[in-house]
């Protein structure tokens, strides 16, 4: 499977009475974003607000980022089998409006949605402060049940993204780039000396307002399979969960998935990266153990030698971490996990609700437990009076100057457990 | 099987699975299932940390267990709620939970309620 991914830098984005995208600015117009969500009726109001990076702002509560995408003379569209028909995405060319995304801010549960700083300490903690956030600040109608608004607020998100991305259907990419993974025989063959390097990807599965979507199916009920990784690019794979901010995979990160876009940087040089094994992290231990076996058997079934294994969210998929971790391990098969760790304020607990003596390397994306104070913002978008209910935030977190005391992992994405975020050292 | 519970909103309407209520900290709620399986010899059958909420946070907490045939205590099962039971004492030295809104609370109670509603449908013991 090939994709060319065409990115269009954004560097402006202006509410307007047309919406296009000319000499890199794009245009919105409010009125043809409202239309789009209010089509849903469980949303009672919607309107757009845009942060830029560097401006005194603080966004809460955020739910989701997302990156506007299209795709480029094809049948098929982006986030295939929810905003558009079910067919496989993953090959030809894919448009993508680089430097902004759409940021859905609104409270599902009271909690777990994130904050998200422009300017700060707290803007240092999170990659969302360099892009241009076109916020959708969203307002359900009465007496609605959080699971229906969390799945309204989510689709409003997509089909506005959906929409922006499309406005850059016909213009020129400042920069293409190209993606390929050969089926698997021809692949193993193409590199016979590098080692074969595959990647475990563990999506949020646990239940309502914790759910991950594969081409629109409810991933919790999938045995794992195997995907090109290209798909993922395509919005194959969407965040459909309230964990908490900062070890979310929101839909951005799913979109640019670090991982997919590293092993391919080394594709050829170093490594033969082979493929995506994605996998659940559900509530019912029998499915962990039919998962993890599946996870383990494919990795051995595609003659791998190494895995890189990402996770999402704390507690119970930390034992789906570490069963993958282990049985991998069991083959044979090299493993790396990547992580983040709860280890209290001073860092020195146990960081994991769950170990083994097979995992023996770890990237950690950061200690979610680590406090920081952010300073007062000139401007809300959204509204903090649910900062006391945020995880990580706690009795007395919201001062009376506005400036708030948090755990980081109250900010969005501030400790990724695919090492999207800014605290993960890089190698060269 | 057995679903052990301080959320009111899980239900007889939900499952015929037998349902044991009780108005106790979350805390409790891992202290009676660890000795449901000791005790008992009962075996976890979901998560102890399921839905990935600090346990300083939440207030509520569903574990489902069954009978073991066996009549010894199933060690995977202890070893995952005293990693539970350790990371409840971690959080909880951090910081306890706040003296939440009742409609906090109740936020709460439907993300433990989605999960188990889901859970038993996965299992296949929702009504």
């Amino acid at each position: 499977m090939k994709l060319e991914l065409g990115n269009i830098k954004i560097n402006e984005v202006v509410l307007s009475e047309f919406s296009n995208i000319a000499s890199n600015s794009l245009s919105i117009n409010e009125k043809e974003i409202q239309t789009i969500v209010l089509e849903d009726d469980r949303i009672e109001s919607c309107h757009i607000e845009i942060a830029n990076p560097g401006k005194s702002i603080r966004m809460t509560p955020v739910k989701d980022v997302i990156e506007p995408r299209c795709k480029v003379n094809s049948a098929s569209g982006v986030f295939p089998g929810v905003i558009n028909k079910v067919s496989l995405v993953g090959s030809g060319r894919t448009h993508v409006l680089k430097g902004c995304a759409v940021t859905t801010i609104g409270k599902i549960v009271g909690f777990q949605e994130g904050i998200i700083d422009m300017t700060g300490p707290g803007a240092e903690k999170t990659p969302f402060s360099e892009l241009i956030n076109i916020c959708l600040v969203l307002e359900p109608k009465e007496n609605l049940e959080p699971h229906s608004y969390e799945e309204a607020a989510r689709l409003a998100g997509l089909r506005v993204a959906d929409f922006l991305g499309r406005l850059g259907h016909d213009i020129e990419p400042d920069d293409i780039i190209t993606y390929e993974t050969l089926p698997i025989f021809e692949q193993v063959a193409q590199y016979p000396d590098l080692p074969k390097v595959g990647y475990v990807y563990m999506l949020q599965t646990q239940g309502l307002l914790h759910d991950t979507y594969v081409y629109g199916a409810d991933m919790k009920h999938v045995i794992p399979t195997i995907l090109y990784p290209t798909e993922v690019m395509d919005g194959a794979v969407l965040s459909g969960n309230c964990v908490s901010a900062c070890d979310k995979n929101t839909t951005y990160h799913h979109l640019n998935n670090p991982v997919i876009e590293d092993l391919y940087n080394k594709h050829g040089k170093e490594l033969n990266f082979v493929g995506v094994i994605i996998t659940n992290e559900t509530v019912y231990l029998a499915d962990k153990e039919r998962s993890s076996d599946m996870v383990a058997k494919l990795t051995d079934y595609l003659g791998l030698d190494g895995v890189i294994i990402t996770q999402e969210g704390f507690g119970n998929p930390d034992t789906d971490l570490i069963m993958n971790c282990k049985k991998v391990e069991e083959k044979g098969i090299k493993t790396v996990i990547v992580t983040d760790e709860y280890a209290g304020r001073d860092g020195a607990s146990q960081s994991l609700a769950d170990a083994d003596k097979l995992a023996t390397a770890v990237v950690t994306g950061g200690n979610a437990n680590e406090t920081i104070i952010l300073p007062p913002m000139e401007r809300l978008i959204g509204q903090t009076d649910y900062v006391n209910s945020i995880a990580g935030g706690f009795d007395g977190s919201l001062k009376e100057d506005g400036s708030i005391e948090v755990e980081i992992q109250a900010i969005t994405g501030a400790t990724n457990e695919m090492g999207f975020n800014k605290m993960s050292a890089k190698g060269n | 099987m057995l679903i052990v519970t301080n959320n009111p909103m899980i239900t007889s309407d939900m499952t015929n699975v037998p349902i044991r209520f009780k108005e106790i900290e979350y805390v409790q709620v891992l202290s009676l299932v660890r000795a449901l399986i000791v005790d008992e010899k009962m075996i976890l059958v979901t998560h102890p940390l399921s839905g990935s909420i600090k346990p300083n946070e939440t207030k509520y907490k569903s574990i489902i267990l069954e009978e073991s045939k066996q009549r010894m205590i199933d060690l995977a099962s202890l070893e995952m709620i005293e990693s539970a039971q350790a990371v409840y004492d971690k959080f909880n030295e951090i910081h306890q939970r706040p003296n939440w809104s009742e409609k906090i609370l109740k936020d709460f109670a439907w993300i433990d309620f989605y999960i188990m509603q889901s859970t038993c449908q996965r299992i296949g013991i929702a009504l």
